[in-house]
């Protein structure tokens, strides 16, 4: 009796097998085609909440970049009543103005410029889909090239625009990097630093350095070092809250 | 008989598959959802982030416009003026890093461990300088205010430097390995999350790492002691600045 069934139930059986493949296949077809509709959709109308808040964040950034442009103004408001008493000459203010001066250089209160160096770094290609860390910029490599351009002599620095101060900490935020508290920047980073051109290359360049670690170990793309004049911008922040 | 039941096991089986994907796609599409909100918890701690800062920012240009006033007014008295300038630099040395910075924070103390040698050492002593490197820079991104290594406060112009496995510098001055000390004054909960991801670290070098908070405000960082001078940077011309 089972021996004789045996046919019927094979049957059955591929039957089941093959069916629940087609019901599984015309399903996800359905999804997929709906999936696709539905991420069109979405790009427009995204959550509405997300949306609301992307639209809130924009704005409150747009006015901190006005903010930031008022603080430039008036520090510079403020460097030219100490220029003007200085040429005046009377009292000490020459030499206080010097003080002022270069404090103000030192803490990144003021735009500077002079000769110096730029360069880029970015991330190695990978192949679409794969992640390797090696080959990504971390935090610490930032931070470690600023440290470099400093042993050769940087007197100013900036990333992407952003001055080191004393309180500057750079921290990966995902795969965006933090720099001064808020700023969010990602690769490809520029570095502008103020000093001797020759001296700062050749700290980085060095060989052993960390320019051959980076390149020969990590695959990262570092661009030629570019000697020059350079204009770095000032820092507008509040040194975590040190200068109230 | 035998097409009827054909059909309807067909019919079935497309039923039964079909019940499937449905039962996987929801398990994948709460998955999809949780992305959403993740975009929204992101987009939310940025905006609170963004308005903190808003807040910072306008007492700066409050700060700036009382400055400007004060010496606007003093403009017609030079040695007023020269006096509330005096004023103005005690400021200005603060945030440079050239005044002693007295509060609340934590120091952190790194010394030789027999213990944690024992379970491994992973990482060479010459590893030192980029670690401490790593540690004053999460401080200074949560939110520390001064820091300083073996008595060295650190500021935008200052360097740690592996000279050997067992010898280090900071700005320019060798300290000891043995046993570091770094004092930072800020935010003491938020320094020590940033801190903590260093405990690992240090741990894999044959060292411990110890952290003491101090809350009554007497914690000391010292001045930056080192001669200031800029030979290449200068204020942006006059006209553009």
């Amino acid at each position: 009796m089972p021996q004789k069934l045996n046919p019927r139930v094979k049957l059955t059986i591929s039957l089941t097998v093959i069916s629940a493949i087609l019901g599984l296949m015309l399903s996800t077809q359905y999804k997929h085609t709906r999936a696709t509709a539905q991420m069109q959709a979405q790009v427009l109308t995204a959550d509405p909440k997300a949306k609301y808040t992307a639209e809130q964040l924009k704005k409150v950034k747009e006015e901190n970049m006005q903010l930031e442009a008022s603080i430039e103004k008036m520090r510079k408001q403020m460097f030219d009543i100490e220029k003007q008493a200085a040429d005046a000459g009377k009292s000490n203010a020459p030499e206080l103005k010097d003080e002022l001066t270069k404090y103000k250089i030192m803490a990144g209160l003021l735009p500077v410029k002079g000769q110096g160096i730029t360069f880029t770094v970015s991330d190695s290609q990978l192949e679409s889909g794969s992640y390797d860390p090696s080959r990504i910029w971390h935090d610490y490599d930032l931070r470690m090239l600023v440290n470099e351009l400093y042993l050769g002599g940087a007197e100013a620095v900036t990333i992407n625009n952003n001055r080191v101060t004393t309180t500057t900490g750079i921290m990966c935020i995902g795969p965006t990097v933090m720099i001064n508290g808020r700023q969010k920047i990602a690769p490809p980073f520029e570095f502008k630093a103020i000093g001797n051109p020759r001296m700062m290359s050749d700290a980085l360049t060095v060989q052993g350095g960390v320019f051959d670690a980076i390149t020969t170990q990590r695959h990262l793309t570092v661009s030629k070092i570019k000697q020059g004049p350079v204009i770095l911008p000032p820092y507008t922040g509040d040194f975590n809250g040190l200068s109230k | 008989m035998d097409k009827k039941f054909k059909a309807s096991l067909f019919v079935v089986s497309v039923l039964l598959g079909s019940m499937l994907t449905v039962q996987f796609s929801t398990v994948h599409s709460r998955s999809a959802q949780n992305t959403i909100t993740g975009d929204y918890l992101q987009l939310s701690t940025e905006l609170t982030s963004e308005r903190e800062r808003q807040r910072a920012l306008y007492d700066e240009i409050h700060k700036l416009e009382g400055q400007i006033r004060s010496y606007q007014a003093k403009q017609g008295n030079q040695r007023e003026l020269a006096q509330a300038m005096a004023d103005e630099l005690e400021n200005i040395k603060t945030v440079a890093g050239l005044s002693e910075v007295k509060g609340n924070g934590i120091v952190i103390t790194i010394e030789d461990s027999f213990e944690a040698a024992e379970k491994g050492v992973v990482y060479e002593p010459s590893h030192l300088g980029s670690i401490l490197h790593g540690i004053v820079n999460y401080l200074n991104g949560n939110e520390a205010q001064a820091v300083s290594l073996e008595g060295h406060r650190l500021t935008s112009l200052s360097t740690i430097r592996s000279i050997s496995d067992y010898n280090l510098q900071v700005n320019t001055v060798m300290i000891r390995t043995d046993k570091l000390t770094i004092k930072a004054v800020g935010n003491i909960d938020q320094m020590k999350v940033g801190v903590n991801t260093f405990a690992d670290y240090v741990g894999m070098m044959g060292k411990s790492m110890k952290i003491e908070e101090v809350k009554d405000g007497s914690l000391i960082v010292p001045a930056y002691d080192e001669p200031v001078e800029f030979k290449y940077a200068q204020p942006e011309g006059d006209n553009k600045l």
